[in-house]
């Protein structure tokens, strides 16, 4: 579904990505760890359109999304969370998921009133929806920027959701999250991936990589290290060595 | 009513047209000090048009402002590649190289500007007033207002949503200029009289000044503003030319206590297109993402674990 061929990508003279190569298979649960400063993130950015890579292709669906911008990456339909959520922090809850559904929603002039149509009565409904489905229907009419941390890293999922991503790019949704936030993520994760949508994972909380992912990219010092099955990539010396290396001291 | 009043009534309801067209554009993040030019460009078009072409008032206004309207889709691609100083410095730049265009057009009367306009009458400026707010309201409401104040609050999350960024800006820009440059008209044939110095850095700045003073969150925000700063010469006429400084002092004692203006807050926010919609009758959910979304709300992470 997503192939990533020979990605790079340099800030000045450092390599944040160096040859990467990676494929993302159809409903599956894809993770992708490595210590910090790895180049996950940057991975992310170069998937959507944030960064321009250096060198490298990266194909999604027989399309070409080198030289795409993030919204026509977001049209292909690949949604994203970000590291350090960012929502409308003065909009509602709903309106975010509303600004979600914007590459859906009815187009030209219209756009400019607000229009009771059919369409547009069925997008409002499923962000009802899917603010049920992320348990934050009773706080629809909540300004975003007040609500607590892992209830607005659940309703950016709910956000990115509302774009209908066929690839969805999750960066560390459970940082900052408790205990109970962290086994609601888990469960939404399987669940999106149990729509048919398929998840490219970047996530510190092993526990939580090892159990959901069907198959683990390893990144170390914008390299690929390892890749293979949650199984596999746990045997593996060279990733053991990238992060015990660290925590043996 | 006399002329007096007649003149307040029409000179304010200028006022608010400038402001809530500068908003417009402000509405979409994006500080334009050149929004002068645009009031200019309507004010020139129709004044020729009627003065010279001897056209009707209204279709010279409106044709003024759509003449505006895309000079602000073309300053606006351009300059919305910048951002914050440099889009001010832009716009500033623009407003003045049409103020000297304005300077050196004989058919536009030059230095020495043009006269023998009239025809705007207090309920022509109000009718425009009421419309323009009517549809700013409208849009406030609607799903490309919605991205208008998506691309203000946070661009980076608004192209991940896949709004196109700069098209937004391009239609907020082209708007406001629309809106600043039909106000530009009927200014003209208030006057009767224009000339290039009366669309100066001066006007764009006392624009700018009605948004800001007012709340640049909220449409309201910039009718209020523009009400306020344009009757306050009127009502303390003793302090003749001294209000400028007072106007300055205010702007002073509010960035100090109050930065976001007079109306801080977006009000729209309660429920966008709510009140046009009549809240559908909450059936069991629909089958929009039925199947799974059952998985997710029960849901069980031991699955999984378990296979």
């Amino acid at each position: 579904m997503l192939a990533i061929k020979g990605l790079s990508k340099s800030f000045g003279g450092l390599m944040a990505l160096d040859q990467v190569d990676f494929h993302v298979a159809q409903g599956h649960i894809h993770g992708l760890i490595g210590p910090n400063g790895a180049g996950k993130t940057t991975v992310f950015n170069v998937i959507t359109g944030f960064l321009a890579p250096s060198a490298g292709a990266i194909l999604f669906q027989g399309h070409d999304l080198t030289t795409k911008g993030p919204e026509a990456v977001t049209h292909l339909g690949i949604g994203r969370t970000f590291q350090n959520v960012r929502l409308f922090p003065q909009m509602t809850v709903l309106e975010n998921i509303l600004v979600g559904q914007h590459c859906r929603a009815p187009r030209g002039l219209m756009r400019a009133f607000p229009i009771p149509s059919r369409r547009e009565r069925t997008l409002r409904e499923e962000a009802q929806e899917l603010l049920t489905l992320v348990g934050l229907e009773d706080f629809r009419s909540r300004l975003a920027g007040g609500l607590p941390f892992g209830a607005q890293r659940l309703l950016e999922l709910a956000r990115a959701l509302a774009t209908r991503p066929l690839l969805l790019l999750l960066d560390e949704p459970r940082a900052g999250m408790n205990r109970e936030e962290t086994d609601r993520i888990c469960r939404y994760v399987l669940g999106i991936r149990d729509l048919g949508v398929t998840v490219l994972l970047i996530e510190h909380d092993m526990n939580m990589v090892m159990q959901l992912s069907d198959r683990v990219t390893v990144l170390n010092f914008g390299r690929k290290i390892a890749e293979g099955t949650p199984a596999e990539v746990q045997k593996n010396e060279a990733v053991r060595e990238a992060y015990l290396g660290s925590s043996s001291l | 009513m006399s002329a007096y009043y007649e003149g307040i009534l029409m000179a304010v309801g200028i006022n608010v047209l400038l402001s809530v067209g500068l908003w417009t554009t402000v509405s979409t993040g994006q500080f334009s000090f050149g929004h002068a030019a645009y009031m200019g460009i309507g004010a020139y078009l129709a004044s020729l048009l009627t003065v010279t072409f001897k056209a009707p008032l209204i279709p010279a206004a409106a044709l003024g402002a759509v003449a505006a309207g895309l000079a602000g889709v073309l300053i606006g691609f351009p300059a919305l590649r910048l951002s914050h100083l440099y889009l001010a410095m832009a716009t500033l730049a623009f407003a003045e190289i049409a103020r000297v265009i304005f300077m050196n057009q004989p058919a536009l009367g030059g230095a020495f500007g043009m006269g023998g306009m009239s025809g705007t009458t207090p309920l022509l400026v109000w009718a425009a007033v009421v419309v323009a707010l009517a549809y700013l309201w409208l849009l406030g409401r609607s799903r490309l207002g919605l991205a208008f104040e998506a691309v203000r609050q946070d661009e980076i999350a608004a192209r991940a949503m896949g709004l196109n960024v700069t098209w937004i800006k391009v239609m907020a820009f082209g708007q406001g200029a629309l809106i600043t440059g039909f106000a530009g008209a009927l200014f003209g044939h208030f006057t009767f009289y224009i000339e290039p110095n009366m669309f100066g850095i001066e006007r764009s700045v006392l624009i700018l000044l009605f948004v800001v003073f007012g709340g640049v969150y909220n449409l309201w925000g910039a009718v209020l503003g523009a009400l306020i700063l344009s009757l306050f010469p009127e009502v303390f006429r003793p302090l003749k030319d001294w209000y400028l400084f007072v106007y300055g002092g205010v702007l002073v004692a509010m960035m100090i206590w109050r930065p976001q203006g007079l109306l801080g807050q977006r009000w729209a926010a309660l429920d966008v297109l709510g009140g046009l919609f009549p809240q559908a009758k909450r059936a069991p959910p629909g089958p929009v993402i039925e199947p799974p979304a059952a998985s997710l709300r029960d849901g069980d992470a031991g699955d999984k674990g378990a296979e």
